[in-house]
Formats: C-alpha cells, sequence, structure tokens
C-alpha cells in the first residue's frame, strides 16, 4: 500500500471527510511529508471506491461549493488494520536489529 | 485575476476529465481547486497544476476504458513475459559466448562481456524486475519506460548498421511492447498478482532457457538469426503472440471475457506449439515427445472450460435473459 494510501484510509478512520479536509488532513498526519494534489486525492479515491475500500457519505453545498463527504467501509478498515500490521512488524524487526548493532559497538 | 476567473479557467482545465467524471465529481473537485488556490492566497492557476491536471484527467479517461484490475493484470502480463525472455535471452543469446559451445568470439565483435546491444534492453527489463521485488515502484516504472526507450533506439541503431551479430527486429518489439503493457497499471498490487510476477517470472524464464537450450543443441551460432528452430526471431515472435493474447484476454471485460476465453486461448495453442516442436521425438536425448496437436486440443479444451466459468460466474452476462447484468 503506498504511503497517500495509506494516509487517506487512516484520515477517513477517524470520521468522514470531504475532498479538502483530506488534503489538509493528510498533509497533518504525515507531519507535512506529504501533501497531495487534487488530482492524485481523487485519481485515489476513485481507486478506492472500485475496491470498496471507500464509500460515498453523503452532500452538502457550503458558500456555493458542492461538497462530498467520503468515509471508510469495513473492508477499507481491514484493509487498513493489515498494512498497519505489516508496517509495525517491519519496525519491531529494524528496532531489533538496531539494538543489536548498539550491543556489538559497546562490546 | 477575480475568483470567477479562476473558477473559469479550472473548468477549462477540467475538460481534461471524461464527461462522465466531470458529471459526478466536476463540482466537488472545483470547489476543492478553489479551497486550495483561497488556502494559497492564488488568484490564478498555476503551470504545475493545470499540467496535473491535465495528466490525471487523461488517466481518468484511460480508467473509464480499462478499470484498475484490469490495466494491473495487463501489467502483471506484460512483466512476467518480458522478464522471463529477459531472462532467456541473456542466457542463450547474451551471455551464452562465456560457455556454450560454437559460440561467438573476439573476432565477431561482440558487445563488451555481451554479445549485441540489445543486452541493454534485457538488463533494464531484469532491473525493472529486480525494483519491484524490493519495492521501490517508482524506479521500476523508470526502468521499464527505460526499456521501451532503449528497444526503439536499438532497432532504428541496429537497423541502419549492419552489426556483425544481427539481431531480428522482433526482440525489440517485444521488448517494446512487455514493458509499455508494465506501465498500464501495478502489476504487484494485489497478493495474488504479487505471487503470480514474483514466482511465474523467473519460473517461465528458467523452463524456456531450459527447453530452447535442449531445442537449441546449445551452440550460440545457430540463436542471433539462425534459420534453426530457436532462434532470437522464433522466440521474440512467439512470446509477443503470447503476451497479445494474455493481454487482450485480461483487457476483456466481464460481458467479453466468455468470448475472448474461447477465441483466445486455442490461439495460444500455436505459439505453444512451435515452442515446443522438437522437444520430443530424439531418440538420443530421449525426451518425452510433445506434438503440435497435443496443444491444439488441450487449449482448445482449456477455452471451452474458461469460457464456461467465466459465464457462469454472477456478474457476467452471456446473452442470456437469465444472466445477471455485468458489474
Amino acid at each position: 500500500m503506498r504511503e497517500p494510501t495509506f494516509l487517506i484510509l487512516t484520515a477517513l478512520a477517524r470520521g468522514r471527510h470531504h475532498g479538502y479536509s483530506l488534503l489538509t488532513e493528510t498533509k497533518k498526519l504525515s507531519g507535512g511529508r506529504v501533501s497531495l494534489k487534487p488530482g492524485s486525492l481523487y485519481t485515489t479515491l476513485d481507486r478506492l471506491q472500485e475496491e470498496g475500500l471507500v464509500r460515498d457519505d453523503g452532500e452538502e453545498a457550503v458558500a456555493g461549493r458542492l461538497r462530498r463527504y467520503y468515509a471508510l467501509t469495513d473492508s477499507g478498515a481491514d484493509a487498513l488494520k493489515t498494512e498497519a500490521d505489516r508496517m509495525e512488524a517491519g519496525a519491531d524487526v529494524a528496532r531489533q536489529s538496531l539494538r543489536i548493532r548498539t550491543k556489538g559497538a559497546l562490546a | 485575476m477575480s475568483e470567477a476567473a479562476l473558477e473559469r479557467g479550472y473548468r477549462r482545465a477540467l475538460r481534461a476529465y471524461p464527461a462522465s467524471w466531470r458529471a459526478r465529481h466536476g463540482e466537488e473537485f472545483l470547489g476543492v481547486m478553489l479551497d486550495v488556490a483561497a488556502g494559497e492566497g492564488r488568484g490564478k492557476p498555476t503551470r504545475s497544476e493545470l499540467l496535473h491536471l491535465m495528466l490525471h484527467g487523461t488517466a481518468a479517461r484511460v480508467n473509464r476504458v480499462l478499470q484498475g484490475r484490469r490495466r494491473d493484470r495487463m501489467a502483471a502480463i506484460g512483466t512476467i513475459g518480458g522478464t522471463a525472455l529477459a531472462l532467456v535471452m541473456m542466457v542463450l543469446g547474451e551471455l551464452g559466448r562465456w560457455f556454450r559451445w560454437n559460440s561467438y568470439n573476439l573476432v565477431d565483435h561482440p558487445f563488451g562481456a555481451f554479445t549485441t546491444p540489445a543486452a541493454i534492453a534485457f538488463v533494464l527489463t531484469i532491473m525493472a524486475f529486480a525494483a519491484l521485488a524490493a519495492g521501490r515502484h517508482t524506479t521500476a516504472r523508470v526502468l521499464h519506460a527505460a526499456a521501451v526507450a532503449a528497444s526503439i533506439a536499438l532497432a532504428v541503431v541496429l537497423g541502419v548498421t549492419d552489426p556483425a551479430i544481427p539481431v531480428h527486429p522482433l526482440v525489440f518489439s517485444f521488448f517494446g511492447a512487455a514493458n509499455l503493457l508494465a506501465l498500464f497499471g501495478n502489476p504487484v498490487r494485489t497478493s495474488v498478482l504479487r505471487r503470480l510476477v514474483f514466482i511465474g517470472a523467473p519460473l517461465l524464464g528458467v523452463f524456456i532457457t531450459l527447453t530452447s537450450y535442449l531445442q537449441g543443441g546449445g551452440a550460440q551460432r545457430t540463436f542471433w538469426g539462425g534459420p534453426y528452430l530457436i532462434s532470437d526471431q522464433r522466440l521474440a515472435w512467439w512470446s509477443l503472440e503470447l503476451v497479445v493474447l494474455a493481454a487482450l484476454l485480461a483487457a476483456a471485460g466481464p460481458k467479453a471475457r466468455p468470448w475472448a476465453c474461447l477465441a483466445l486461448i486455442p490461439l495460444a495453442s500455436l505459439p505453444l506449439s512451435g515452442m515446443f516442436l522438437s522437444l520430443g521425438g530424439n531418440a538420443a536425448i530421449g525426451l518425452i515427445g510433445i506434438q503440435p496437436g497435443v496443444f491444439y486440443v488441450f487449449c482448445s479444451v482449456m477455452g471451452v472450460v474458461s469460457a464456461w466459468v467465466a459465464w457462469k460466474r454472477p456478474v457476467l452476462s452471456f446473452g442470456s435473459r437469465d444472466a445477471r447484468p455485468a458489474g
């Protein structure tokens, strides 16, 4: 799973979002590292909807602009959990390796 | 520039997207663009923004014709076919002069440690596979694009010069097509595709190398431009046929898939029977014979069975009133 996809699913796990709030939320979640553009966001949202990980969740007009909300599906939550577990396992291995390296340096 | 003018600029740029996409997302997307511009204190679209919209609009048009999953399957086919044949060409054609009998030597002007400049296309294809295996998707895509460019350039250069060791243009046609297919989508997006690509490509490469080696008698000089059964031209042609047939099958939508199975799978028997024509019937080696008729029958039966399986899936329509419409 690529990082922008992971961030979008993570943002949606916290609650429904419309397009612009997804852009700001993903940027915040990545600590400013990942700054999605609207074109990339909607390409990813289209794909996630095709895969059944994200669904439409209503729309409203605010200041004359249409806002459509998106929400995470149960399949999306499962996919996010699987990816988070995979990343956690990878991070644990990396930390163990670094501890071994540190012990080796001190010996 | 006023907000009305900014909105007009974005609406013009949004025409890069297909009409159906604009009908569904156009207004909300416009709202997002205007919010982004307002957040950045901009009064006009930037050039990079417009280019970005053009690229993603084009991608949306392609996706309308070929959805993501189908493109990913086509990309997997291109990756598997390209990597497998690159391995075959490297062993039989390029590095063969170091261990095969009746090989090219220095007076034949080989290409450094390799035999021909075509090694550039083969190495780039193999490196793209390695990058994919290492999880470096962007690097893999760059290498696939480089392999396409190298295939075109080499076809032109070797076509106008008169190299001592000829490489048939079909070889470059295959690698250009396979690497282009690999760029269509993400060939390892799902776990099934990942296993298929990472196990299938090397396995197929080893299998075709061994069977071609046995049929070719181990002589390198008969490989490039040779009149014998297993040559660069014939291997490239059969591989191109198989990759194109497989890609067409992968691209077929739910309604077309049963018909695609009925038509395309039996056709695969032609290149397959050619590839293994002289594998058997050799009394000296004592291999099991595989006559072309075996492939014709097997592929025809597989075509009918696959068409039936594709038809029976509830999302497919096979022209019958009882079937549910395609999903």
